[in-house]
């Protein structure tokens, strides 16, 4: 409410905004909006062609391939262009295209469903895939959309893992326990070496002895890069002859040339190596890798003279640690990369390593999980079983189980893990994310059960209606006759049977219109074709003749039961015998209409004495001669028809002799004819004729008639009608006539007015016209 | 008007419209041209009744654009209808919208868009420019000639909580299209086509005098002068002549050109509230308010009232501006009681015991910043208990 007093000092702002140049009051675009949008499909268009996966689109059913990424044509080997005219069949594996077509026409899948499948390649091979699929409806059009996951590497690697998770650590130990012994025995060699030089100085004859049982390879080379001297053990190690060696460039036994020229400036500067790893090459050469010991041999005045040493051949070595290293990284590599989470803890079960995917899995970081133990991933509940589990698995039990495991937002997934104790001790578990597999199972178990239910409960419901169905068969009063499509009999109730007198196995097998009355047999059978083609129910009555030759009358509710494919099964027949009802009925019908005949000549007395002869309400025969004698006929079809009518019998009236206030007077009676005659029929004839020195005009309608019951109140009381809008009717067409003549029944009103050509007996001053007199006859007013 | 004004930047915002009979008949090739998928057509039970939004919903099934019917919606839009509409537009899918019907739909209409575009609620939107995401493509079928929502930047949405009308204005909610068809009129009812011809003439006043005019609105307004007291009484004579409604349905969209940028004044600021806490309808409550603040303001646009009262064939010339302001001010009464419209706001069951309330809430409303003399709350309350 304090805003209140504040509103004042805001109008002005108000009244700016209002006007609108403000950068805010911008008129409606949408082009930012779409950039916007734009730029939000675009950038997820770029994560789908960033994806490994392929992704991709099908238009059902056929199959039509209308979108996919780049990963796609990359998995595939086909172009853009191809993969145009294809269809998810033609990549779809051909074993697998019965489940997908399955999957695509089952209309109530619009949950994804992922399954193990493979693709085809452009050159027909095979990549096995696991593919989800998901198929919606956009813009009225049904498509598939499909992301498909290479898993070839992962299959590989699951298997190269269990391979090798056989063989690490038997490989490690024994590598390691070469590597020791490689070292030991070089340890000592050197220090033999050694011995042996100092033995060489004392004593050539020893040392040549020596050195030429050496193992190792001793060499003396020239500081300008000449070997002077090198042991016969070089033939063992390389395959050169040692005396074809001696004075040839030193550089013809590197591997790499240029390696003498950093080995030579090192010697200078340092005087001597220890362990200086160095490639060589062989005769046939190959790469061969030594460890130098050397020393550099100077003159007594101090300058550098030759380099001298042993060459301990390392190749091996090398090669084992080459392979462990490979070894190392490859596994290292399926690790990191493996989908499942792989997690090593020590044989106390804390966690000491963990891949990637594996703390992704549980959202913790890989530092977090190395601070935690195996329980604390496990429910509370587990942790007896879990400790069951690590006895079993510490034994060599390589069962795989399945784990809920605590996420770090303390939600659970499901989990399958298999668990196997390295040589070291450590535990190392491979776990998989089975939340959403164990979901479609459950889901699919509840729906099986639920199915299950569903068949049992409809079976009971079908077989309670059937039992319902056959009691009120035979119990019911009316008749019941069911037909098969070919209008045999195949169900004959118990009324029926009392009705006609036949049993039901007397009629089984028989058409229906062998029971009926032989006239109406064609009419029955064009009904039942009717039925069949589907035009049901039917109402329709027809006699049915019993055994005993009697007939009934029977009204027939007729209906078709159509099976799945809309064809007739069966014709059902409900019939009713009314053959009293109808007795009565005519019996009825009979006295009405004596009824009405003493009706109408009762007032058709009392009308003429009242009207003094003036009204006559008469028979179709005594109409009849007017009619027959009449000299114009005109049809009157509608309102707009009554004026010219109208005109046309005053012409005739004025031509055979009525005239001045007798014609105009007579012409509203007739006037009022037409018009009701419209009014009541729609439409309507208008005769005129001349009799005994007067004129007559006749109107006949087809309307329903006047009842006798109000006929007097028709014809007598001014302004009555039957219809709110009738107007003043007979009574006037009385006042101006000299007699009037009324046919009326059920198929329309005849009235004959008739007026003399002279001796006038009444004046126009004389009779109590309304104010509606002079309208012009023939319009229709609007009430 | 002072020369230096006329060279002052000014705005002037209308959507695309198609004025003439069988305008509404052209929906279906708008509905296409703003890619139209599926329609949400906001209109009320009246005009269905009426046969309008057969007529609309026929045309957009023979080009194949699907459509859903919203009709849930009452004489003041509520809030609560609004936020109905949306959810039917989210479920449904819709991505355009077309309003048939007066005022009430096409400001619900305009309502449903801006709450589905930027996920919030339209009470959120209360005030001037609050609306930052246009609202989807918009056509407007009016079926009365009156509120001129089809071409405005208002929208007046009632808060039932509070039992007030908020306003919402913004650029961003003037419809992409309107069909503006004066066959649709025929079957207004004669008190909606009473209270409706002089809510348009407040309009074109209230725009006329509004602190926020500028020469292009004033055109419009003075036009609409011109048209409404010629033609509003023969409308109600001969409802079903097409001469008269097509003047009168131009000067509603005249003036609704016109107040839609140059904004209103004190008598709607002071309609609103009568219409949110007493739910009266909104053109009765002008009508009857208008003598009494033109009254009011005068003295603050007398130059403008004679102008006005001249286009309304008013004799003004060479006389006082206080003859002039009688002579306008019965003009409007007799205009009022002529064609049937009450008085005095008694006769419509105002209490003079709602004044303070009734004041208070019109000294909220948005409308008030554009009038000519800015009221005080006593203010307001006098020219009440005058209309009273
Ligand atoms: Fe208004």
């Amino acid at each position: 409410m304090s805003k209140r007093s504040d509103a004042k000092r805001d109008w002005s702002t108000l009244r700016d905004k209002i006007i609108g140049l403000g950068e805010s009051s911008a008129s409606k675009s949408y082009y930012p909006e779409l950039q916007r949008r734009l730029a939000d499909l675009e950038r997820f268009r770029a994560l789908l062609d960033q994806s490994n996966d392929a992704i991709l689109l099908a238009k059902l059913p056929s199959g039509q391939l209308v979108d996919w990424n780049e990963s796609t044509c990359n998995i595939l080997d086909y172009t853009n262009a191809d993969l145009v005219n294809m269809t998810i069949y033609d990549i779809a594996d051909t074993s697998a295209w019965k489940k997908v077509s399955e999957l695509l026409s089952a209309e109530a899948s619009a949950a994804p469903t992922t399954l193990t499948t493979s693709l085809r390649k452009r050159d027909g091979s095979l990549i096995p895939t696991e593919m989800t699929v998901v198929v919606m409806s956009i813009d009225g059009h049904t498509y598939a959309a499909a992301v498909a996951r290479d898993i070839t590497e992962r299959n590989k690697a699951e298997q190269e893992l269990a391979r090798y998770r056989e063989r690490l650590e038997e490989l490690v130990v024994d590598r390691t326990a070469d590597l020791r012994r490689a070292n030991d025995q070089l340890r000592q060699e050197i220090a033999e070496r050694e011995r042996a030089e100092e033995a060489l100085r004392d004593s050539e004859r020893k040392y040549r002895q020596i050195y030429e049982s050496f193992y190792d390879v001793y060499f003396r080379t020239s500081v300008d890069g000449r070997i002077e001297i090198v042991s016969p053990s070089i033939q063992q190690h390389a395959g050169y002859d040692p005396e074809w060696l001696v004075g040839r460039p030193v550089t013809d036994v590197y591997y790499n040339a240029k390696d003498r020229q950093f080995f030579l400036d090192m010697m200078l500067a340092k005087g001597e190596v220890e362990n200086y790893e160095m490639r060589l090459k062989t005769l046939d050469g190959q790469p061969v890798d030594m460890l130098v010991n050397a020393r550099l041999r100077r003159k007594p005045d101090g300058t550098p003279e030759a380099i001298e040493g042993v060459l301990h051949d390392i190749t091996d070595r090398k090669r084992a640690e080459e392979a462990l290293r490979e070894s190392e990284e490859r596994y290292r590599t399926l690790v990191e990369q493996a989908l499942d989470g792989i997690f090593l803890a020590d044989s106390d079960g804390r966690y000491i390593d963990v891949n990637p995917s594996g703390a992704a899995m549980l959202g913790y970081s890989r530092d977090e999980i190395l601070s935690m133990h195996i329980s604390d991933i496990v429910r509370p509940e587990e942790l007896d079983r879990l400790a069951v589990h690590i006895s079993n698995v510490k034994r060599g039990d390589r069962t795989i189980t399945e784990w809920d495991l605590k996420r770090k937002d303390g939600s659970y997934i499901t989990t399958e893990l298999s668990a196997v104790q390295l040589q070291n001790g450590n535990i190392q578990a491979i776990v998989r994310d089975i939340t959403e597999r164990k979901r479609a199972e459950e889901e699919l178990q509840k729906y099986r059960d639920h199915l299950e239910d569903l068949v049992e409960q409809r079976t009971g419901e079908l077989r309670e209606e059937q039992e319902f169905t056959s009691a009120i068969l035979y119990t019911s009063t009316a008749i019941v006759i069911v037909l098969g499509p070919d209008g045999k009999i195949v169900r004959f109730n118990r009324a029926a049977e009392q009705l006609t007198g036949y049993s039901q196995d007397e009629v089984y097998g028989r058409y229906l219109w062998d029971l009926l009355a032989p006239e109406q047999i064609w009419q029955v059978k064009s009904l039942f074709e009717e039925l069949t083609s589907g035009k049901f129910p039917i109402q329709f009555e027809s006699h049915i003749v019993g055994k005993d030759g009697s007939r009934r009358l029977i009204a027939w509710s007729s209906t078709s039961l159509l099976d799945a494919d809309g064809k007739t099964k069966y014709v059902i027949d409900t019939g009713i015998d009314i053959t009293e009802r109808e007795r009565a009925e005519e019996n009825r019908r009979n006295f009405e209409k004596q009824i009405e005949a003493q009706k109408r000549q009762f007032y058709k007395d009392t009308i003429l004495s009242v009207t003094s002869g003036k009204l006559d309400i008469c028979d179709a025969a005594d109409v009849r001669p007017y009619i027959s004698a009449s000299q114009i006929k005109e049809e009157v079809c509608g309102p707009d028809d009554v004026g010219y009518t109208r005109r046309q019998a005053q012409q005739f009236c004025e031509e055979h002799g009525l005239v001045g206030d007798r014609l105009h007077t007579f012409m509203v009676g007739v006037g009022e004819a037409i018009t009701n005659a419209v009014k009541h029929a729609g439409s309507g004839r208008v005769y005129a004729g001349t009799i005994d020195g007067s004129v007559w005009v006749g109107v006949a309608d087809r309307g329903k008639g006047i009842e006798s019951l109000i006929l007097p109140k028709a014809t007598l009381l001014r302004g009555f009608s039957t219809k709110p809008s009738m107007g003043l009717g007979y009574s006037i067409m009385l006042e101006v006539s000299d007699q009037v003549l009324l046919k009326t029944g059920p198929h329309g009103t005849t009235v004959i007015l008739v007026k003399k050509l002279e001796e006038p007996r009444v004046t126009l001053e004389s009779l109590h016209l309304p104010d509606t007199w002079m309208n012009a006859p023939g319009q229709v007013s609007h009430g | 008007m002072n020369p230096a004004m006329e060279l002052e930047l000014r705005k002037f915002v209308a959507p695309e419209f198609v004025f003439g009979s069988g305008a509404r008949h052209l929906v279906a090739q708008y509905a296409a041209n703003f890619g139209a998928r599926k329609v949400l057509v906001v209109t009320d039970p009246g005009v269905i009744k009426a046969g309008w939004t057969k007529d609309v919903t026929d045309t957009l099934e023979s080009a194949e654009i699907s459509h859903i019917v919203f009709s849930d919606v009452t004489s003041n839009p509520r809030a609560e209808e609004v936020m109905a509409g949306a959810e039917v537009y989210r479920q449904e899918r819709c991505n355009a919208i077309v309003a048939v019907g007066g005022g009430s739909p096409i400001d619900c209409a305009k309502g449903i868009g801006i709450v589905v575009t930027n996920e919030k609620h339209i009470l959120d939107f209360e005030g001037v420019d609050e609306v930052p995401i246009p609202a989807p493509p918009l056509i407007c079928i009016p079926t009365t000639s009156g509120s001129a929502a089809e071409v405005s930047q208002f929208a007046i949405i009632t808060d039932l909580a509070r039992r007030v009308k908020i306003a919402i204005i913004s650029k961003t909610i003037v419809p992409d299209a309107a069909l503006i068809d004066p066959v649709t009129l025929t079957t207004m009812p004669s008190d909606l086509t009473a209270y409706t011809g002089l809510d348009v003439l407040v309009h074109a006043l209230e725009a006329f005098v509004s602190n926020a005019q500028s020469p292009i609105t004033s055109m419009f307004a003075l036009e609409a002068c011109r048209l409404v007291p010629h033609y509003l009484a023969a409308t109600i004579r001969e409802p079903e002549n097409m001469i008269p409604r097509g003047k009168m349905m131009r000067a509603s969209l005249s003036a609704g050109l016109a107040f839609s940028n140059a904004g209103l004044g004190l008598a709607h600021a002071m309609a609103h509230s009568l219409g949110g806490l007493l739910d009266k309808p909104h053109g009765e409550s002008n009508a009857i308010l208008m003598p009494y603040v033109v009254s009011y303001n005068f003295a603050e646009a007398a130059d403008e009232y004679t102008e006005i009262a001249d286009a309304m064939g008013l004799d003004v010339a060479k006389k006082s501006s206080e003859d002039v302001k009688i002579i306008l001010v019965n003009a409007l009464k007799e205009l009022v009681q002529s064609v049937g419209v009450a008085p005095k706001l008694s006769d419509i069951g105002v209490k003079h015991s709602d004044i303070p309330e009734l004041a208070r809430h019109a000294m909220d409303d948005l409308d008030i910043a554009t009038n000519p003399r800015a009221p005080s709350q006593r203010d307001v309350e006098v020219v009440y208990e005058q209309a009273l």
